[in-house]
């Protein structure tokens, strides 16, 4: 499959009170056309910053790319002007974030607000637009969409509201959809069905979608690949499987062990020692050797690269070898 | 105090710590210039079930549900419309002000967010403390090394007395709530959705304390969660709400493996799993969760249910026993 | 994989080092990077120590004494309406007193008026403002009644009608500023305990058994203080303010009294002279208006300190 996006050594500080909050330090991946990547990572690790940075939304100051490159569909998007990156947010790259309370204008009614994205991209009259806001609508399994299309923000419940943003994101057919946390907000029950919604218009539009989550179910629902970030850094990549099955990095290997899996009940929950660093002062060397069991010297003082071991599976650490015998459960 | 002594005394082994029957928690809603009351949101809607000392039961369920609204009610943060409750067969609904105050030390709570719960002017000393300082009248010496000790058994260092909880990771803060309930000693501890704020690497440090705790000084736990993974991992018995009411209670092995309430299926499918390979291909729950202003007739599910028959429309289902101690509130419970 | 989890891995690296700090010393941190806000607070120093200084007998004495000159024809008369000299750096006033005394002496009245105002209306809008906000209902009503019936009568009418009821003279000025000026901060008073009391540390500290007065004043009233602080700043503008306006339309001080009401208020005559006596008013003027504007300054600049969004 041809190469969507590419990222590399993306990095984005922000400057705050004379200190340096190094967010994103150095993150590569690529996404393929109609794939799903997952994003994983914990608060505070980086991984809406990083989206953020591939669609230049970074507030600035103080925030600011320091380096790297965005390629998507081969164009530098860290290169383009304000004016052309309009032209391709909302349009070929979309955004959907996890408080659907907060993204829709409480003022105007929801159809309009989907149809002015279409009306903007696509250079379509209000009427056709709000043709296919409709049946854009109905899609996302909305019902009685013509109905709808006149509601305000604050008549739909949390799920219509994610459904709609959803539409909004979807009606120019974008190639990337970014999902930051969609579900975080919602119920378990409505949570389940955007996931399900997210992967029926994914193999209906053909999109690919950068999935971003705290929460491992979630992901390995979701995405075809994975890719663990920790403190500003992607320390492992592999797909789905594989990562679920043999993951390689302490880290992701802890953080599989520390969840309670439903079926599974253990007496003791497996525990990553110590706290999630603070992005002010990272530890020196590997970010997680802190709290990782296997750090050695090397680990205090170098930072290790992301390096391939299997076929498409990329991982970060200086002790694989002794380690990447068996997972844990 | 002293009554609550005698009637520990006089209770019987056999008597369950926290006995709720029928509770009814209703908040009215008012409107117009007058502030008329024109109708109630029935938060908490005639809800039973006992807790035995040193029992951990979970209670589940989806945002709004009223299963915070329980466990204030139950410590009377939240006064009750109806029912009762049975503290060490203490009548909770009845006391006075000034009794409830000292019951409460027995019944002690932990929040959700690990920010609001803690007060940003105080320092951990005398948010720890504060317990200490109304109960018990001690040198602030003794009750500094009270507090240092409780520091320690949560895990943190007794050097943290003087700081201020903006000082402290969202963890840590939970460790600062987790040692303020700890310091009166209680025998029931209602934690409010615990970990739903922490994040995965710190939940699972929390969790292992709390069952540590409970191992140590055999509390009994009313643990609240919307997340089935982590109540199956901590509760010996689990209740499911919805819309106000209990609609299943079981042991936790009964009820994950026997679900019958057609809602506590659903609940089980829409989770989840870290694991690709069992990649779920049930059909989500489909409908929206009603709000409690608007309660559906007869069974509170029947819109979104699968099985639905014509007398959930209209009639209330019975709490029906399936098997001992597992009851479900439906009219026809999957067997 | 086999680390020791649990109660015995104090995870503590990330706030060792640094020595405990609250919130207080957070905001006077931030204040200290505010330049104006700092200069300012020294003007409002100088101002109180120059006005206890008075206060105490030990500036400005001769600020009541009349001085007098001879003529060529040696006619001893009184050196009224001298203008700026060595002598008298800001001039005389009619009776041939030192404007400059008399200047530095109104600090001292001003300074005593602000201090009483505040100490009564701080204590009626926090009292008031606490009991609506906590308790609500029907006490939360009455007090609202309370205030809104206050606020819907225009200030200044309501000053001339106390000041008319508790009798003319400076402290009845200042007890009447307190009476009527505790509506603003008693509003927001009430707004920060309507906040403050659904936060769930005050659900710990009841589920702790702490009765509503220890929740009210030991646990919340921290957390609004910095509201108590600034409008203390900010009110000293308005006591400032208010002892002259009062003063002008003849209620406050009375003749003999230094105070910068009066001294404006005499102005009205002497600009009206030929040649214009401008100096009294002047320097009065500059005076308050130094004073205030330090005031507001260092106000507005706690209030971006003291910023109640909390820290992370």
């Amino acid at each position: 499959m041809e190469v969507l996006l590419c990222v590399s050594d993306l990095a984005t500080y922000f400057e705050t009170e004379g200190k340096t909050v190094c967010a994103v330090d150095g993150v590569s991946f690529e996404i393929k056309r109609g794939e799903t990547l997952g994003l994983v990572g914990e608060s505070g690790c980086g991984k809406s910053v990083t989206a953020l940075s591939i669609i230049r939304l970074i507030p600035t100051p103080p925030g600011k790319i320091v380096r790297g490159s965005v390629l998507f569909d081969g164009e530098d998007l860290l290169k383009l002007k304000e004016s052309a990156m309009r032209r391709i947010r909302g349009n070929k790259i979309s955004i959907i974030f996890q408080e659907p309370m907060t993204s829709l204008n409480p003022v105007f009614r929801v159809g309009h607000q989907i149809a002015e994205a279409a009306v903007l991209h696509r250079k379509i009259s209000w009427n056709e637009a709000k043709e296919l806001t409709v049946e854009m609508l109905a899609r996302v399994e909305i019902p009685a969409p013509k109905e709808r299309y006149y509601d305000y923000p604050h008549q739909m419940s949390g799920g219509m509201k994610q459904r709609a943003i959803i539409a909004m994101a979807l009606i120019c057919n974008p190639s990337l959809l970014i999902a930051d946390e969609p579900t975080t907000a919602l119920d378990v029950t409505i949570g389940a069905q955007i996931l399900r919604l997210l992967r029926d218009l994914q193999s209906q539009l053909k999109m690919a979608i950068l999935f971003i989550t705290h929460d491992l179910g979630v992901v390995a629902e979701m995405a075809h690949r994975v890719a663990v970030m920790y403190a500003g850094k992607i320390v492992e990549t592999a797909d789905t499987l594989t990562l679920f099955e043999r993951p390689l990095h302490p880290y992701t290997r802890a953080l599989l062990a520390s969840v309670p899996h439903l079926g599974k009940k253990t007496k003791r929950l497996f525990v990553i020692p110590g706290e999630v660093p603070d992005p002010l002062r990272f530890p020196s060397g590997c970010r997680f050797h802190p709290r990782c069991s296997s750090a050695s010297d090397i680990c205090r003082s170098r930072l290790p690269e992301l390096r391939q071991y299997e076929d498409s599976h990329y991982v970060s650490c200086f002790n694989i070898s002794s380690e990447a015998k068996e997972i844990p459960r | 105090m002293n009554f609550l002594e005698e009637k520990d005394a006089l209770c019987k082994k056999e008597e369950p710590l926290l006995e709720v029957v029928n509770l009814k928690t209703y908040f009215p809603i008012k409107s117009g210039v007058f502030r008329r009351t024109v109708g109630y949101l029935k938060a908490v809607d005639d809800v039973s079930f006992t807790i035995a000392a040193g029992e951990t039961l979970g209670l589940v369920g989806e945002s709004g549900c009223g299963k915070s609204t329980t466990a204030r009610s139950i410590l009377r943060l939240v006064e009750p419309t109806d029912g009762k409750i049975f503290f060490k067969g203490t009548d909770v609904r009845a006391l006075k002000e000034s009794q409830l105050r000292s019951l409460r030390r027995h019944m002690q709570i932990i929040f959700q967010d690990p920010y609001s719960s803690l007060n940003p002017r105080m320092t951990v000393a005398s948010i720890v403390g504060e317990g200490l300082r109304i109960h018990e009248k001690l040198p602030w010496r003794e009750i500094r090394e009270r507090i240092a000790f409780l520091l320690d058994e949560v895990g943190l260092s007794p050097h943290h007395i003087n700081r201020y909880p903006h000082e402290f990771s969202g963890g840590q803060r939970q460790r600062i709530g987790i040692a303020r309930a700890l310091a009166l000693n209680p025998s029931l501890l209602i934690c409010d959705e615990p970990v739903s704020a922490l994040d995965v690497s710190i939940r699972a440090q929390i969790i292992n304390l709390l069952t540590d705790l409970k191992e140590r000084h055999n509390f009994a736990y009313l643990f609240i969660s919307h997340d089935l993974s982590v109540v199956e991992h901590i509760a010996d018995r689990v209740a499911v709400m919805y819309l106000g009411k209990i609609v299943e209670i079981a042991s936790s092995t009964e009820l994950y493996n026997h679900p019958s309430h057609p809602y506590t299926v659903s609940l089980l499918d829409a989770i989840p799993l870290p694991d690709p390979k069992r990649r779920r291909n049930v059909t989500p729950l489909k409908g929206q969760v009603p709000t409690l202003a608007h309660l559906p007739s007869g069974c509170r599910f029947h819109p979104r249910c699968e099985r639905k028959r014509p007398i959930c429309e209209t009639h209330q289902p019975p709490l029906t026993e399936v098997s001992p101690s597992h009851s479900v509130l439906c009219h026809s419970p999957i067997s | 994989m086999n680390m020791e989890p649990g109660l015995q891995n104090p995870t503590m690296e990330t706030s060792q080092e640094q020595p405990a700090r609250s919130l207080w010393s957070d905001a006077l941190h931030r204040l200290k990077k505010n330049r104006l806000a700092v200069f300012s607070f020294f003007i409002i120093l100088i101002y109180l120590i120059v006005a206890v200084l008075c206060g105490a007998g030990l500036l400005a004495t001769n600020y009541d004494e009349q001085s007098y000159k001879i003529d060529e024809k040696g006619n001893i008369s009184l050196n009224s309406y001298s203008p700026p000299s060595f002598k008298n750096p800001l001039g005389t006033d009619i009776q041939g007193r030192d404007v400059l005394s008399r200047v530095l002496q109104g600090s001292w009245i001003s300074l005593r008026v602000a201090l009483t105002m505040s100490a009564i209306y701080i204590f009626i809008a926090v009292l008031l403002g606490a009991f609506a906000g906590y308790f609500g209902g029907f006490i939360d009503d009455i007090i609202q009644w309370l205030y809104q019936t206050l606020a819907s009568i225009p200030g200044l009418l309501m000053l001339i009608a106390l000041t008319f009821v508790l009798g003319k003279g400076l402290t009845n000025v200042a007890v009447a500023l307190g009476l009527v000026g505790w509506v603003g901060l008693c509003r927001l008073m009430r707004a920060e305990y309507l906040k403050h009391k659904a936060r769930d540390y005050v659900l710990a500290a009841k589920a702790q058994g702490a009765g509503p007065f220890r929740i009210m004043f030991k646990h919340i009233f921290p957390n609004t203080f910095h509201i108590v602080i600034i409008s203390f700043s900010l009110g000293f503008v308005h006591a400032i303010m208010g002892e002259v306006v009062l003063t002008f339309v003849g209620l406050g001080a009375k003749a003999h009294e230094p105070s910068w009401g009066r001294i404006i208020s005499e102005a009205r005559a002497e600009l009206a002279r030929e040649p214009a006596v401008w100096w009294p008013l002047l320097s009065a003027t500059v005076a308050m208006f130094i004073v205030c504007l330090a005031f507001n300054i260092l106000g507005d600049a706690l209030r971006d300190s003291l910023d109640p969004k909390l820290k992370e």
